[in-house]
């Protein structure tokens, strides 16, 4: 009798304790999954750039150094938020002359304007894996309005650590960030799609 | 030929040679046109003061007239500070008439000249600063010292030259300055930096259109306006070059190539007065040709063809 009495009193005990922890547990886990930040890993991320050049074929480069965080939640449930940041000093088109001029005052003048930044504003969900992020996009001193493509590759990981990825495609005329040169000659084209490869850490 | 010139037009040759005349040929014309009018029309010939503008007139208006077709006009306030050639370009042609107004008058008239063009320019960031700028110094990468530096190298070029400038007339001057001018947009243009060698280029053209006109037009004096002007331009811009642009061209071989011009003073010098004047103006120019060749030989990379995105013209 006095043991299913001292019973009693545990279990009494005992599962509101246990609700309590599984409330508290569940609370925390759906406003981690609303706040779930990723901080973009460098070595995994990059922007690749395609440009016409002289009417004929497509050029392309890429800028190595791409950094930043993303709000995502692993469930898709909210829209994707981006704050990013490409060093100018990081363009890479596998010719170091070719670099040193790119860097220079005629293009991205990267000594006067050191990063290119997007900053998404809103977002629309286009499917499943899908997103038309709009935010603002800086480049050499000019911010203007932009739309980009984005797809949620993957979000991978156990409870400890967590990946997610993003691929971001877009097209942006140079011209309208007073990036001119060649334009007029076609020398170069104004269209420049950037395809944005993103991958980032959970942070709890 | 109708379809020739839409073939042209369509890979967009047509709107590359209209870059090349609006860039290069028109603001040289404009230079030269300038130097023609003050250097050769009799009524205008007259005015001993237009004749020590005019040079500095002619270069200021060629720089300036090539760095708007490329970049636009600049405003004050800089955004971004490779604009400030721009706004010395038009600076230049303004001292250059009040060097011009000092006419022959010493101690310490060409001083006070040099400390004004000198310290304007030094005084950049503090400029900047009050017209509500962020109070940066000039160019990239630049501490106080440097924008002190390169006011001072303006101010002392103009003494150390303002001898040379008015003993030596005729073609001596405009054919030095236009080689050192040559030179610097051969750099300007291994550094990658189209406006400036185009700019540069300007510069060049002109004092060689000053050269044929002095050969041919009693041989007139550059003045002091055109000295300082010269001295003003020559020293910002391969500044402007080395510090903006991204390749590593060595100060050294920049600074041999601007200041070729200096080996005049030492050649002023009595042995060189026996020799006929055409030969004693060969021999400046070619020593200054000389120093000129010694920095391009060193300070040009030597190229990778076909690497430059902007490689329109081969």
């Amino acid at each position: 009798m006095g043991c299913r009495c001292t019973r009693s009193w545990f279990l009494f005990i005992l599962t509101p304790a246990l609700v309590a922890m599984m409330l508290a547990s569940s609370v925390a886990s759906t406003n981690s999954r609303a706040e779930m930040s990723w901080k973009l890993d460098p070595v995994h991320c990059m922007a690749v750039f395609r440009i016409q050049h002289m009417g004929a074929g497509m050029f392309w480069g890429k800028f190595n150094d791409v950094s930043g965080t993303v709000s995502y939640p692993e469930d898709g449930s909210e829209a994707p938020k981006f704050n990013v940041s490409v060093a100018v000093e990081s363009v890479d088109t596998g010719t170091a002359k070719l670099d040193k001029t790119i860097k220079g005052p005629q293009f991205f003048n990267a000594k006067e304007w050191e990063e290119i930044t997007f900053s998404s504003t809103g977002a629309e969900k286009i499917d499943d894996k899908t997103w038309k992020v709009k935010g603002d996009f800086t480049m050499h001193g000019v911010t203007k309005p932009i739309e980009a493509l984005v797809e949620v590759t993957g979000v991978i990981g156990s409870p400890v650590q967590k990946k997610a990825g993003f691929e971001a495609v877009f097209t942006i005329k140079r011209s309208d960030f007073g990036m001119n040169w060649g334009v007029k000659n076609r020398a170069l084209g104004d269209d420049v799609r950037l395809v944005v490869g993103l991958e980032g850490d959970w942070v709890r | 030929m109708c379809a020739w010139l839409l073939g042209l037009k369509a890979i967009g040759y047509v709107d590359m040679v209209m870059m090349v005349l609006k860039s290069l040929v028109f603001p040289v014309l404009a230079g030269g046109g300038v130097i023609a009018l003050s250097w050769l029309l009799p009524p205008l010939k007259k005015w001993t003061w237009l004749g020590a503008w005019a040079f500095g007139l002619a270069i200021s208006v060629a720089v300036f007239g090539s760095w708007i077709a490329e970049n636009g006009v600049p405003r004050v306030p800089v955004e971004s500070r490779e604009q400030w050639i721009g706004i010395l370009a038009f600076l230049a042609a303004i001292y250059a008439a009040l060097a011009a107004l000092t006419g022959s008058r010493e101690f310490p008239v060409p001083q006070i000249t040099a400390i004004l063009a000198g310290g304007l320019v030094a005084l950049t960031p503090l400029i900047d600063g009050w017209s509500g700028g962020k109070g940066r110094t000039m160019f990239a990468d630049m501490e106080v010292a440097d924008q002190v530096a390169l006011g001072l190298a303006i101010g002392l070029g103009y003494l150390a030259l303002l001898g040379v400038a008015e003993r030596r007339k005729g073609i001596t001057l405009p054919f030095s300055f236009a080689i050192a001018f040559t030179g610097l947009a051969l750099l300007a243009d291994d550094a990658g930096w189209i406006s400036m060698t185009f700019a540069i280029a300007a510069a060049a053209g002109t004092a060689f259109i000053a050269g044929i006109v002095a050969r041919f037009g009693g041989s007139p004096s550059i003045g002091r306006g055109g000295l300082l002007a010269t001295c003003v331009l020559l020293t910002v811009l391969p500044v402007a070059t080395y510090r903006q642009a991204y390749h590593e061209i060595p100060w050294w071989a920049i600074l041999l190539v601007a200041g070729a011009p200096l080996v005049l003073l030492p050649l002023e010098i009595k042995v060189m007065e026996k020799m006929p004047p055409w030969s004693q103006a060969l021999l400046r120019i070619v020593c200054v040709a000389i120093l000129v060749g010694l920095g391009l030989v060193f300070g040009l990379s030597g190229g990778q063809a076909g690497d430059e995105m902007m490689s329109i013209y081969q």
